[in-house]
């Protein structure tokens, strides 16, 4: 639920087309979409939201936020990257600060 | 360099000026905020054509009254043949007697589908519909580029089609206004990373955008917190949008929903009264919190289509036609019904179903911003191609 509401904000969805999600990229650029966008890649970097709560009702929420600064990334994922994301990368204060800009960077906005 | 060279690269570069707008007062007094009421709203049951026989027989459990100041459910008279719903005694008719408010009767769209989709889409686009489309491309969008110092700004979730298409516009869901949670030095990081890519304006807009509403927010809550009702819904939306229209931005869209009434709809309370009292109360709010910036300002209210004129089984009504459009402002010449009228009988209908179209809501709106911008024609068809704007004088 909480996912579906978060994508609903950053997409369009006041009046969904019976076709579904429009594939054009006009529909999810607005300045304000994008501003959401950045504030999804803190919920997920920082694993404040909730997001990975299992289901059920006695469920514990997993406390930890992902490990996406791994072995992986140097090794390869690194070399993908701009020069000013990993400009940006590299002035990160934290792990939770990293996964947010990681997400938040230009390589993750397109499929 | 000549001075003549610096000004024609100056003039060529204006345009290109996306994310350095500046956030100075806008030039222009006018204002404009335009009012989607998506889902088709019943407009023949808010502003009802009391003098026809043929509304009543129609309607026999949705209907309105006739107007009597003894009876609180009772239509207020607008004119010999029109009267207001009345959910909106407190708020549009008063408004409608100081000249502030009208309403232009069997207005809309050539879209004949019924489909809210299509209809809404038609609308937003502007285009002529027997011609090939841009369906990315929406009419404001192009009145923002016909216009200098304007300060455009949609305040919904996504950015609507009607602003697509041209520079990026910021769009801001103002009833969400939330403490951001991306703080200041990571918006910084985030913006060196778009430096020279695409989306750069979008970003530094949203970011731009983001702080600035949510100042305004803020400001806003810490003096309603002194008052002890605090308004929801649309109402508390457009008190904000009032603000940010009066202080910031000049040119605005807002949609509402939750018109589609094809059940239980009700008449003089239920439902659609219900929504009609929050709209009005929204409204209302607007021209408040606009303070004297609302003498400048122009509010256009309009809907896809109309619904069907004759009640259903479930007493609801469906997809129709025509509508009613409402324009307010502090300096019109309101207290009035604007525009073509036909009397309201079956042998007038569209299709034997629907209000007619006899007022084009392109024809209409090119005569307004005609009148407030000053438009030429030839920048008039840039907004709406091969469309004969209208002047319906009531700006």
């Amino acid at each position: 639920m909480k996912v579906r509401h978060t994508i609903s904000l950053s997409g369009p969805e006041v009046w969904l087309p019976p076709d579904g999600y429009p594939l054009g990229e006009a529909s999810w650029i607005g300045p304000g979409q994008m501003s959401m966008r950045f504030e999804i890649a803190r919920a997920i970097g920082s694993g404040s939201a909730g997001l990975f709560k299992p289901d059920g009702p006695d469920s514990v929420d997993h406390p930890a936020f992902p490990q996406l600064a791994n072995a992986l990334y140097f090794t390869s994922e690194r070399q993908m990257l701009s020069t000013s994301t990993r400009q940006a990368l590299d002035q990160a204060i934290s792990l939770q600060d990293w996964n947010t800009l990681f997400l938040a960077s230009p390589e993750f906005m397109r499929r | 360099m000549k001075r003549r060279d610096f000004l024609k690269g100056l003039g060529a570069a204006t345009p290109l000026m996306i994310a350095g707008r500046l956030y100075a007062a806008p030039l222009t007094q006018t204002r404009l905020l335009v009012v989607f009421l998506r889902g088709a709203y019943d407009a023949a049951n808010v502003i009802v054509p009391v003098s026809s026989e043929f509304y009543y027989q129609s309607q026999p459990t949705l209907a309105i009254a006739r107007p009597n100041s003894a009876d609180p459910n009772a239509a207020l008279t607008l004119d010999r043949d029109w009267a207001l719903h009345p959910s909106l005694k407190e708020s549009i008719y008063p408004l409608y007697r100081r000249g502030q408010a009208a309403f232009v009767p069997f207005a809309g769209n050539d879209d004949v589908s019924r489909s809210h989709f299509e209809t809404q889409d038609t609308m937003e686009l502007g285009q002529s519909i027997n011609k090939s489309r841009d369906y990315q491309s929406g009419f404001m969008s192009w009145l923002v580029a016909q216009l200098t110092a304007v300060d455009p700004i949609a305040f919904t979730d996504q950015l609507p089609l009607i602003f697509r298409g041209g520079s990026p516009i910021p769009n801001m869901g103002i009833n969400s206004v939330a403490k951001p949670g991306v703080d200041d030095r990571q918006a910084k990081l985030i913006q060196s990373m778009y430096v020279g890519t695409e989306l750069a304006p979008q970003v530094a807009e949203g970011f731009a955008v983001r702080d600035e509403v949510y100042k305004a927010v803020t400001a806003e809550m810490q003096q309603a917190n002194r008052n002890a009702i605090s308004p929801k819904g649309f109402e508390l939306a457009a008190r904000r949008i009032g603000g940010l229209m009066n202080s910031r931005f000049n040119i605005g869209f807002v949609d509402v929903g939750g018109w589609d009434t094809h059940v239980n709809e009700g008449g003089a309370t239920g439902y659609l009264a219900g929504r009609v009292s929050e709209l009005g109360r929204g409204l209302a709010g607007f021209a408040e919190a606009v303070g004297p910036a609302w003498k400048d300002t122009i509010v256009v209210v309009i809907s896809e289509f109309g619904r069907t004129f004759r009640e259903n089984g479930d007493r609801g009504t469906d997809h129709g036609h025509g509508s009613v459009y409402w324009l307010m402002g502090g300096g019109i010449k309101g207290n009035r019904l604007l525009g073509e009228q036909v009397k309201v009988a079956q042998s007038t209908l569209f299709q034997n179903r629907d209000y007619p179209v006899l007022n084009e809501y392109r024809a209409m709106l090119g005569g307004i911003f005609r009148r407030i911008y000053g438009l030429q024609p030839d920048r008039l068809q840039k907004v709406f191609p091969d469309v004969q704007p209208r002047d319906l004088g009531v700006v």
